[in-house]
């Protein structure tokens, strides 16, 4: 299944988040629906710069965080806390670890006034 | 430079050593020497290289995986999901009432950067630490005599649902590089024949496991199968013995497919005996959450692991909410 048809895929214009909710070279949550299998987007900050991205490490499925917002981050790149697979932020190519050579699946988004939004998808 | 490393060579026998943290790491022609800071001083621990570097290469390749990764019945590591702590001797009731056990917790990607360099180092050409001894002899001992990368760092195949479908990982086969391994010879490579409605070409799907699992090019290393929810099928093929001793933090299923296993179980927290298991093919056991298992395959045999990939169990088992065995008698 695509994330597009995902049953709780947020509308294109959803707001997601202030720029300025990331933690500069780190990562934040935002999710929608719930229970166990809801929609989970990860965006990761540089400065200026954020990247968005389903939380769903490719190696075992699971979310790429174990604690609430708490993201592993080094060298600008975003490590998932299961099992330390390593993704780079800029295209989230997995560069090293369990799954190396697959990547996390880029969302797209719109930027406004400091404010993030869920993009209209290309496909 | 601290006063520690200005004691210890840069290298031995050409291999570099290692630091992380208070722990030290040497190796030699045979060994692997590890030491920790303990109240009367420094307490080492030796290891046969050989057996050192399949337990480590099985940490690397396996993200510290679920638990505890014991290397033997002194030196480990213990996943805690982000941090990873290292330990030495404290999973053995003894080191730890005499007092010469030690425990220090690293960011993981920290943490793995540095093994994956003393991995890279300590490797020499012509051992592979995936392969059974029959298979890569006795390279890894003596001086440092090169390295062997492509070993260390072959492709591991991650899956979205299941190998051969559309999109997922690629089954194995002679083109890609999997020939069958010597035990498996006998194996019928057949593959089932798949007859789908129109419209569901791309949904259903299957294909022979045994003929999968035959041209497995490693030893004790799961490679997962089938991927539904948190039900992760991670089947493996296993020769000589499991260069870990797992105390794993969640029950794991484990399916006996061919030929035989012994299994050596442990309490996870002291090390003492709990019993023996012979799986033999067909038999099905659950590994409890509170054991530690090690088992020991005479010939190479087929074997189903079944984990539970949901990262909220381990809490679970953690807070009582569930006993660490799957079935109440």
């Amino acid at each position: 299944m695509s994330w597009i048809e995902h049953r709780d895929c947020p509308a294109p214009g959803t707001r997601l988040c202030a720029l300025s909710d990331i933690p500069d070279q780190g990562g934040f949550e935002v999710a929608f629906g719930e229970g166990d299998e809801n929609f989970r987007i990860l965006l990761l900050r540089q400065g200026d710069q954020f990247w968005t991205y389903l939380n769903n490490c490719p190696h075992f499925s699971l979310p790429l965080n174990y604690h609430p917002q708490t993201f592993v981050v080094m060298d600008a790149m975003v490590i998932c806390a299961h099992h330390t697979a390593f993704f780079n932020f800029d295209d989230g190519a997995c560069v090293d670890g369990p799954c190396a050579g697959t990547g996390l699946t880029p969302l797209p988004t719109t930027f406004s006034s400091g404010e993030i939004y869920f993009g209209q998808s290309e496909t | 430079m601290n006063a520690r490393a200005e004691k210890l060579p840069l290298t031995v026998a050409g291999y570099r050593t290692f630091e992380l943290g208070a722990f030290t790491f040497t190796r030699d022609e045979y060994f692997v020497t590890i030491t920790w800071p303990v109240k009367s001083g420094r307490q080492s621990h030796t290891m046969s290289a050989d057996a050192f570097l399949r337990a480590l290469m099985r940490d690397i390749a396996w993200g510290f995986f679920y638990g505890v990764v014991n290397f033997d019945n002194v030196f480990g590591t213990r996943n805690l999901y982000g941090k990873v702590e290292f330990f030495g001797g404290r999973l053995n009731e003894h080191y730890h009432s005499a007092g010469m056990s030690y425990v220090e917790v690293f960011d993981s990607p920290v943490a793995m950067k540095l093994i994956k360099e003393m991995l890279a180092d300590w490797v020499n050409e012509g051992f592979d630490p995936f392969a059974a001894p029959m298979e890569t002899g006795g390279a890894a001992f003596g001086e440092k005599n090169g390295s062997n990368l492509k070993a260390i760092d072959r492709f591991r195949v991650a899956t979205k649902r299941m190998p051969g479908m559309k999109g997922d990982s690629p089954l194995r086969e002679e083109s890609n590089g999997y020939a069958i391994n010597r035990a498996f010879a006998d194996v019928t490579q057949e593959q089932p024949e798949i007859k789908a409605e129109p419209g569901f070409e791309d949904e259903l799907h299957a294909f022979n496991l045994f003929a999968y699992l035959s041209r497995s090019d490693v030893t004790w290393n799961p490679s997962v199968t089938s991927v539904c929810k948190n039900s992760l099928f991670c089947p493996t093929t296993e020769e000589y013995i499991l260069p870990i001793i797992h105390g794993n933090d969640r029950v794991e299923w484990f399916f006996q497919f061919s030929d035989e296993i012994m299994w050596n179980i442990t309490d996870k927290e002291t090390g003492r005996p709990r019993a023996r298991v012979l799986m033999k093919a067909g038999d099905v056991a659950a590994m409890p959450a509170d054991i530690g298992h090690q088992g020991f395959s005479k010939k190479r045999s087929m074997l189903l692991v079944w984990e539970n990939g949901n990262p909220n169990i381990v809490k679970m088992h953690e807070s009582g909410e569930l006993p660490p065995y799957p079935v109440e008698f």
